[in-house]
Parts: C-alpha cells; structure tokens; sequence
C-alpha cells in the first residue's frame, strides 16, 4: 500500500508553495449559475411526463380498484335480483281470491313483507292450523277434474312438501289467547320460514323449491300472469268489449277460459 | 454524487465546493485565459449535472470529473489549435502586449489585503503561473492533475491515456524544472 506512495515522484516544499499561493477561485456569479443549474435539473427530473404517470397512478390505483370493486360488485347484485313484481300479487278482496297460475313461484306468498295487509293479517291459531289442513288435502288433489272453488288454485301452487311440512308446524299446540299478537305473528309465519323462504332473501326461495331450473320464457309468462289476476282479466274484457274491440275482447275470453276454466263468467260476458 | 442523483441538492452542493478550487485553477493554469477557463469551468460541471442519471462509482469522482475537464480541454484545443496554449506563453505573441503586467492583472487576489502584500502575492502567484506555462503541455497536465486532482500515478495514466511510467517520468521532469525556476522561492 506504501509503495505506490513511495514510487510516487514528490518535492514536498515545491508543493507548499503552489498550494500556498495557488488560491485564485471562480466568481461568485458562476458558482451560483452551476448551484442554480444543478437545483432546476433536479427539479425538472421531479416534473418529467414518466414521473408524473408514476405519481398519479401511485396516488389513483387504491381508490380506482375499490370503485371498480364496488361497481362490479352491485352490477352483480342487481343482475341476481328478481325483477319487481316477482313474488308480489296484488290483493283482491271478497271471496273471489286470485287464482295464481300453478307455475307460479312458490315463494309468492311465502314472503310476510310483500304480503298485502289483509293478507298478511294473521289469523287465529285454530284457525291457522285448520286451513293448513285443508290446504294440504287440497294439493295432495291437484289433479283431480276442475270443479273446485274460485281461490283453490293459488293454494295449488305451494309444494306438497312444503305443505307437508307446513301442516306439521301448525299441529303444534296452539299458544294461549293471552299471547301478544306480535307472538302470535311470528308462529304464523313460521310456514313461509320453514318453505324455505329466507327472510329478506327472494331470490332463494325459487330455487330451494323447484328441483330444475324454469325457462326464462315460461318463468316471464307466469310472473305476467301472476300479476294480471282473473278480476282485472275481466275488466280488461270489458273495456275491450266497450271500445268495440270484440274480436280482441273475444279472443281473450277464450284465452282467460283457457286459463281459468273453473272461474264462474260474470252475467254480461257468458256467451 | 450518488445521493445528488437520488435528488439531494444538498449534496451537489457539498460536492462543488469540494472541487470548485481545483477544477477552476487546473482549467486556469491549462488554458491561461480566465475568461475561457470560467466558460469552460462552467461546461464541465453541467456535464457533470447533465451525466448524474448514468452516474456509476466506478472511480473517485476527482478522476471522474478532472478527466472530464481534460477532454473538455482537448475538445476546445482541437476546435481553436492555432490560438491555444501558446496565448498563455510569455514567449509567445507581442512580449509587450503578453508581459508579466498584463498577466497580473488578470490575476484574482484577496480583497483584504494591502496592496503592497497584494503585490507581492501577484508576483509571486505569477511567477510560479508564468513557471508552470513554461512546461510542456502533457508535464502540466501530470502536474496539475497530482496537486490539484490529488490523483495517483495510476489515476492519472487512466485519465491521461498513458502508461503509468510514461506518467511517472513526466511528473518527475515537470517537479524538476519547476524546482529550477522557483530555486529562490523555495
């Protein structure tokens, strides 16, 4: 290591004396171009188009991925939902109960919420039990000829399982009358719980109770049918009939006989 | 170097007060124009700005940019080779016009001191630059890159294109003939 520093040729005194009265510096002027220079290069450096993509997608990527996340995320939600009007029929009052084609989704009643109020008015336990028999005796006769009453079809469209085992929920014990009608509510609702309707879930219903798969097109004509109940089927014959529209009001009538072959024709639309 | 290249402006400017004494004076000594070695001093050190991105440590950084300044120096010799380095020597030219007055004059000295100490700073300063002028070109060169640069031989023979004992020789003979000038001094 010494001797390179050895072999180096060297006159020390020499040295001093140029380093002693070598003192000339650049001006102050320079020096603070070359600073100025060096300070604008690091900061141009800073703001060049790479850096700046760099510092954008660093700063945008974490938001950007959660937005994307979330949109795909309730696009997917929305498409697994049921179209409005899927489990929902409207009530009609009196005896002339709307009977929903056998097509029908089972889940259509099952859910308490979209119940209308006199339809979801809960009945008194003996009562509750009583019908839950006669609804099971009436699926177990589905295909027995059409001579039943009105309403007997939108009973038809609950699963002889479901029936079954909502009759062995209503064979329970009846609770006290002194029971608070909020307890009594919550037993009667235990047929749709227990048909396999999960509360606040409408989707599910439909595939625990069908074994396959409907077709899309059957599924949309009966959702439609369930929607225009045998009443408002009528009055739209009616309307057809007075706009002069026989051969339309002629071929729906056919159509609604078709479809509801047990309903009894209103005076003014029998042939 | 490195940390001016991650983005410390701090450390540049460590940095150039580190080297701004000996790269002016060895640019100085070489062109004798001060003028020219301000404009040169200059260009060196935006090339040294302008080459931070590619910068790797493979050397000292003295070797680096003193063989910067020394390529800047061929390229401005090989551009105006009839006015350069003769313009620097007394010899050379009008003796009236190139004559140890005008030489001082040019010469930077400290504003503090008396002028007759300025004085006599001045000649001295201008006798060991009119001694240094006197060397050939290539002595210099070995010289000022060992007292300025603080360079080895074997940094210099890198930054000179030559072989160490070429680099040795030159050194020895450039001390040598300086001794003889500056005997009285010593």
């Amino acid at each position: 290591m010494t001797e390179p520093l050895q072999d180096f040729p060297s006159d020390p005194p020499l040295s001093r004396l140029y380093r002693q009265f070598a003192t000339d510096e650049p001006s102050q002027a320079i020096d603070e171009r070359i600073l100025a220079a060096a300070k604008a290069a690091l900061g141009a450096g800073e703001r060049s188009p790479g850096a700046d993509r760099g510092r954008w997608w660093r700063r945008w990527r974490t938001p950007l991925a959660l937005a994307t996340t979330l949109v795909l995320t309730l696009t997917l939600s929305l498409l697994q939902q049921p179209p409005p009007g899927d489990g929902f029929v409207p009530a009609v009052p009196g005896p002339q109960v709307a009977p929903a084609p056998a097509a029908a989704p089972p889940a259509k009643f099952a859910d308490p919420e979209a119940r209308p109020a006199a339809a979801v008015a809960p009945p008194s336990p003996a009562r509750t039990a009583g019908a839950l028999s006669d609804r099971q005796a009436e699926t177990r006769q589905q295909s027995r000829p059409a001579s039943t009453g009105v309403g007997e079809r939108d009973r038809e469209v609950k699963s002889e399982s479901v029936a079954e085992r909502v009759s062995s929920a209503a064979a329970k014990p009846a609770p006290p009358a002194t029971e608070p009608a909020a307890t009594r509510s919550e037993r009667t609702d235990v047929a749709p719980a227990v048909a396999g309707t999960v509360t606040g879930n409408r989707s599910e219903a439909p595939l625990a109770a069908a074994p396959g798969r409907v077709p899309a097109a059957a599924l949309a004509k009966s959702r439609a049918q369930a929607v225009r109940t045998a009443s408002v089927w009528l009055d739209e014959i009616r309307a057809l009939r007075r706009e002069g529209n026989l051969q339309e009001a002629e071929r729906q009538l056919r159509e609604f006989r078709r479809e509801y072959p047990d309903y009894p024709l209103p005076e003014d639309l029998r042939p | 170097m490195l940390a001016y290249r991650a983005g410390d402006a701090d450390a540049f400017t460590t940095l150039y007060g580190r080297y701004r004494g000996p790269l002016h004076r060895y640019l100085a000594r070489q062109c004798g124009n001060p003028t020219l070695a301000e404009e040169l001093y200059h260009e060196v050190w935006i090339k040294v700005i302008n080459a931070r991105a590619n910068y790797e440590p493979l050397a000292r950084f003295s070797t680096w940019i003193f063989r910067i300044a020394r390529h800047r120096l061929i390229d401005h010799y090989r551009q105006h080779a009839h006015q350069l380095p003769l313009q620097f020597a007394p010899h050379a030219g009008d003796p009236a016009a190139d004559g140890p007055e005008d030489l001082l004059a040019t010469l930077p000295a400290p504003s503090h001191e008396t002028p007759h100490a300025v004085h006599e700073r001045q000649q001295v300063a201008e006798r060991i630059s009119l001694a240094l002028a006197a060397l050939p070109a290539a002595q210099r060169d070995v010289f000022l890159l060992a007292e300025e640069g603080g360079l080895t031989l074997e940094e210099i023979a890198a930054a000179t294109d030559c072989g160490r004992e070429t680099t040795k020789s030159r050194l020895r003979y450039a001390l040598s003939k300086l001794r003889h000038s500056l005997q009285d001094l010593l």
